[in-house]
């Protein structure tokens, strides 16, 4: 492990000193009283819950404040010595390369060449210094193959891969990555820390990394790490010691699992070693107390048998007639169950939802809801029984009104005044969000904007609820709460079905996890299993639980069981 | 006149993504009209309410460029007088934006008039004038003819690029924050 | 899903072999040259030259089948409506009277009338072998830098990139909404009253459309942090240097435009050539 006090006599890439700022179009200052350095060749990663303002702290570095996101600005910023005021968004570019969260946004180049070379054909680079550094850069990222390839033919991993080759074209020294690992399934999330970690190290780069998604970042070695919430800096600690307080907690940031099973066996965390580190970590002697906590706590759930609500034969889909999508699925979905069906990007989870509601048509098989075939039925038809929450509620609200919005589903079926107006009543007590029924939309956050088209499907009264990627790039307590309310539908009988990449989500919230790769289901079982086996890790793209590894380092003989009982004991110390 | 920015790297994208939304539209949305076996394009009313929100010249380029593409992958090539007249629609309903300030939350009645106002002379100029114009000067075509096809085209148009744009900038401005609004509580 | 914008195919003929900004400066000249042109004889060439290019880049006619019969469709239409809505312009412009039939009225077919609507339909068909040839093999990646490279302003070529670039991802949105909102029942079809269909049209359009404006913002973020807008001129990764094959592809053009217009100019000396003089 590198000396954190070694870097006080490298050069000060990064000054903020008593700096405060204030968005034009809010009331008062989103960031204040931020006092922080950031040194040469240091990896720091900022942590914080969602408006904490974590990304406004990156849009100061990269300049995107003030000069995209007019506001007031107090103190002072300093790059490389200059005052940030005194520079524009290029100069800022040439210190700091950004890649942005969202790789469909920052990929704007119509072949991955293209867009790696971006920056320099925004330089004037001459054409052939310019084809050299692009296929120097991409060979850094692993991206040389690819150079042809358009956007749509390649994966989420691939797409940031090259994002990250555009932003370190120009050489900037600092690189600063936001939430990198939303939208990635497990192991391309495991992947992207690593590539980021190697290109640090290899280039000397400084690299400063915003996420909330603690667990996954600390994968690979950082410095420091820096605590935000309600606008100023609260932490600016090593992992180690940031782990070992309870700080984390209380800002609403999720610890790594296997800390949090350790705080539950009441292990001492000062003295343990290299907390931080997911694989070198060391109990210090404290083994026993995790092992005694699990044999106290050890339960074992008998399943129940419950009547098919959804069952799925020989199902086939292709978009081209000649690569199978979907290949001979056999799925049988029981009234009550809360299930997720995961797998890498592209492995079939999304297209199997949506031949399930008549979104796709299927090549062959049947699709039976009850005991009536449904593959006649339109659209319209399967709405009533199956609901289907698209990931984004952007892409579902089209009213200005909640009570509208929800309504909206009734109208269409011609139900009278009266009977609507009850309906969605009903529906929004169900969903926390009777005392809004007047609100604008707008005035919502995502997450309750999230539960309005959760709503809006809820009050058509499907007995299955298809939901994709629920709680995508939502921090701990909007994630909890999102999926807190699921529970108590669930608890109502109502069938949910969740597309996830977010293992944590698979492990805690439900009771069962389809595996899907290459269009096969490869495994149908309990995510705790599903997380222990090191063969369907590999085959779909998924990731160990640290949990795992934490059961072994303990001399646990059953790690299901004892993932099981971590999960069960959770979610009685809940806070919700 | 206030001292609105002409073309910001904003715009741009604005554009680039309303010539995208322009040719989805042409191409996959097909709504019946009231008239048998005919469809409403409801593209126009797209491509106003960009021109409202990134002005004129986003609003000509859209127009430009989403019809040129859109006939393109169509028919093979396109028909060059009324890609003009798509432009021309686009520039004049787009003048809105000198005139608005949508953006802020801002479309009031008044508002409301004046784009359906310049939708209106802007439909006008763009199938009554520039495309049979083209069209007589490319084919040889009689006046007569190709103005009973402009003067069908600006029926509908018109009507839709008023109706649609207008709802779409009241829907539009109940979206944006009023300055200093924002608080937590 | 995976769309491709022109369904453009990477093959290796001779027409794909050509720099983009060639393509781009042939497809206009040869387009010029059919406007300005009523000559049978040239148009005649034109279709035989345009349908050999169609042949050489080897664009498959399954690929095109489908537009061709539409297209056949739309120049019959055209036919027909030309003559019924001006019957004798084919005499007007050409100056000479040959009949061949009456169907009563105003409504005599000519012999003028009948080679002026094959010209018309004769310069449509030209257009579209010239668009097909140009669409499916040229690059999108080349064709912004293409068209900076003939003079228009990059900030231009960037929007027309950005709407290739961007247009897959809104069409995949939208097929994503539609259906979402096909669930709730919204409908546009004409099983819905007019003002319902309108309400409806709108209930798909702003969902479309305002998660479309949510990504302008990120978009041009991204573009500005990684210096766009810098500088007024940029340099493009794809463009393609002019080659031998390049300066001969256009001498050809220059050469079949400039004989055209020297006919027009100096053998017909008019817009309209006509066989009937002397008949």
């Amino acid at each position: 492990m590198e000396m954190t006090n070694t870097t006080i006599n490298k050069r000060a890439v990064i000054e903020f000193n008593d700096f405060s700022f204030q968005y034009d179009s809010q009331k008062r200052p989103t960031l204040h009283d931020v006092n922080l350095t950031i040194y040469e060749g240091e990896k720091i990663l900022i942590i914080g819950p969602s408006g904490s303002g974590k990304s406004t702290l990156g849009n100061c570095l990269n300049g995107l404040i003030p000069f995209a996101y007019p506001g007031k600005i107090g103190g002072s910023v300093k790059l490389y010595g200059h005052d940030l005021t005194s520079l524009n968004i290029f100069k800022c570019s040439q210190y700091v390369g950004t890649v942005l969260q969202d790789a469909d946004s920052q990929f704007v180049g119509l072949s991955v060449g293209e867009d790696i070379a971006f920056e320099l054909e925004n330089d004037n680079v001459p054409l052939e210094t310019m084809h050299h550094k692009v296929r120097e850069v991409a060979g850094i990222v692993d991206m040389a193959s690819f150079l042809q390839r358009s956007p749509f033919e390649l994966s989420g991993g691939q797409k940031q891969r090259a994002c990250l080759a555009g932003a370190m074209v120009a050489d900037a020294p600092v690189l600063l990555f936001d939430e990198p690992l939303a939208n990635l399934d497990p192991s391309t999330g495991k992947s992207a820390i690593e590539l980021i970690d190697t290109i640090a190290k290899q280039r000397n780069k400084t690299v400063i990394i915003i996420e909330h998604r603690l667990e996954d970042v600390l994968h690979r070695h950082v410095d420091r790490i820096l605590l935000i919430n309600h606008g100023t800096i609260l932490a600016d600690m090593t992992p180690d010691e940031l782990l070992c307080s309870d700080l984390l907690e209380q800002n609403g940031i999720r610890e790594p699992l296997y800390v949090a099973a350790m705080r539950y066996a009441d292990v001492d965390l000062s003295q343990t070693k290299h907390l931080s580190d997911d694989t070198h970590y060391d109990l210090n002697g404290q083994q026993h107390l995790v092992k005694s906590w699990y044999q106290a706590n050890r339960s074992v759930v008998q399943p129940i048998e419950k009547e098919a609500v959804l069952t799925i034969n020989d199902l086939c889909f292709s978009y081209d007639g000649i690569h199978p999508i979907l290949d001979h699925v056999d799925l049988t979905i029981h009234q009550g169950e809360m299930m997720a069906i995961v797998g890498k990007n592209g492995a079939g989870k999304s297209t199997l939802s949506k031949c399930i509601v008549g979104f796709e048509k299927i090549d062959g098989g049947t699709i039976f809801y009850k005991d009536l075939c449904i593959n006649d039925w339109t659209i319209k038809e399967r709405a009533n029984a199956i609901g289907y929450v698209l990931q984004n509620p952007n892409q579902m609200i089209c009213k200005t009104m909640i009570y509208d919005e929800v309504a909206l589903g009734l109208l269409s079926r011609g139900y009278d005044k009266d009977t609507i107006e009850t309906k969605v009543y009903d529906t929004l007590k169900i969903c926390g969000l009777y005392e809004y029924r007047n609100w604008p939309i707008c005035a919502l956050s995502y997450g309750q904007k999230k539960r309005v088209t959760i709503a809006s499907i809820l009050v058509l009264e499907p007995s299955v609820l298809i939901l994709d990627e629920p709680t995508a790039g939502q921090d701990y307590r909007h994630y909890s709460e999102i999926m807190e309310f699921l529970t108590t539908l669930n608890d109502r009988g109502i069938t949910i079905i969740l597309i996830t990449h977010d293992m944590h989500l698979m492990l805690e919230y439900t009771d069962r996890c389809v595996v899907i790769t290459d269009g096969k289901i490869i495994a149908d079982t309990a995510g705790s299993v599903v997380l222990s086996d090191p063969r369907l890790i590999e085959k779909a793209y998924l990731k160990r639980t640290s949990l795992y590894d934490l059961a072994q380092k303990c001399d646990i003989n059953d790690p299901v069981a004892f993932i099981d009982t971590f999960i069960r004991h959770e979610h009685k110390e809940s806070p919700l | 006149m206030s001292k609105k920015p002409l073309f910001t790297t904003k715009t741009l994208v604005g554009t680039g993504l309303g010539a995208a939304l322009f040719i989805v539209l042409t191409m996959f949305v097909k709504v019946p009209s009231p008239i048998p076996n005919t469809t409403i394009n409801i593209t126009y009313g797209v491509e106003a309410f960009f021109g409202v929100v990134f002005g004129p010249i986003a609003g000509g380029l859209i127009g430009l460029i989403g019809h040129t593409i859109s006939d393109s992958l169509m028919w093979g090539t396109p028909s060059w007088a009324w890609v003009a007249g798509s432009a021309v629609v686009g520039i004049v309903s787009g003048l809105c934006y000198y005139f608005m300030d949508i953006e802020s939350g801002k479309f009031s009645v008044k508002d409301a008039v004046i784009l359906c106002v310049l939708s209106v002379l802007g439909n006008a100029i763009a199938w009554l004038l520039v495309a049979p114009a083209g069209d007589m000067i490319q084919y040889a075509q009689p006046w007569d003819y190709v103005f009973a096809q402009g003067l069908m085209a600006f029926g509908s148009n018109a009507i839709t690029t008023c109706v649609l744009s207008v709802l779409l900038c009241f829907a539009y401005s109940k979206t944006r924050v009023k300055k200093g609004s924002l608080d937590i509580e | 899903m995976k769309i491709k914008l022109f369904s453009y195919n990477q093959l290796d003929t001779l027409i794909h072999q050509l720099s983009g900004l060639t393509k781009l400066l042939c497809f206009l000249i040869m387009i010029f040259t059919v406007i300005l042109t009523y000559d049978i004889r040239v148009l005649l060439f034109m279709l035989a030259f345009a349908i050999v290019c169609f042949r050489i880049s080897k664009i498959p006619f399954d690929q095109v089948k489908l537009i061709f019969g539409y297209i056949l469709v739309f120049l019959l239409f055209d036919f027909v409506l030309s003559f019924v809505f001006a019957p004798q312009y084919g005499v007007e412009v050409l100056g000479t009277r040959h009949e061949i039939f009456s169907f009563g009225g105003p409504f005599v077919l000519t012999w003028e009338e009948l080679y002026y609507l094959s010209c018309k339909t004769m310069k449509y068909l030209c257009m579209f072998p010239v668009g097909f040839v140009f669409f499916f093999t040229t690059n999108p990646s080349e064709f912004a830098s293409s068209l900076n490279h003939i003079g228009v302003s990059a900030k231009i070529c960037t929007t027309v990139a950005l709407t290739m670039r961007y247009f897959p991802d809104v069409s995949r949105d939208y097929t994503n909404i539609s259906l979402a909102q096909q669930a709730r029942g919204i409908d546009m079809s004409r099983k819905e009253k007019l003002g319902r269909r309108i309400k409806n049209v709108m209930a798909l359009l702003a969902p479309l459309i305002f998660s479309t404006m949510d990504r302008v913002d990120a978009i041009a973020n991204a573009m500005s942090l990684r210096g766009y807008g810098k500088t007024k001129k940029r340099t493009w990764y794809s463009f393609r240097a002019l080659q031998r094959n390049d300066y001969l592809a256009l001498a050809v053009c220059i050469v079949i435009f400039v004989i055209s217009l020297s006919i027009r100019l100096f053998v017909t000396k008019s817009y309209f050539y006509n066989p009937f003089i002397g008949w």
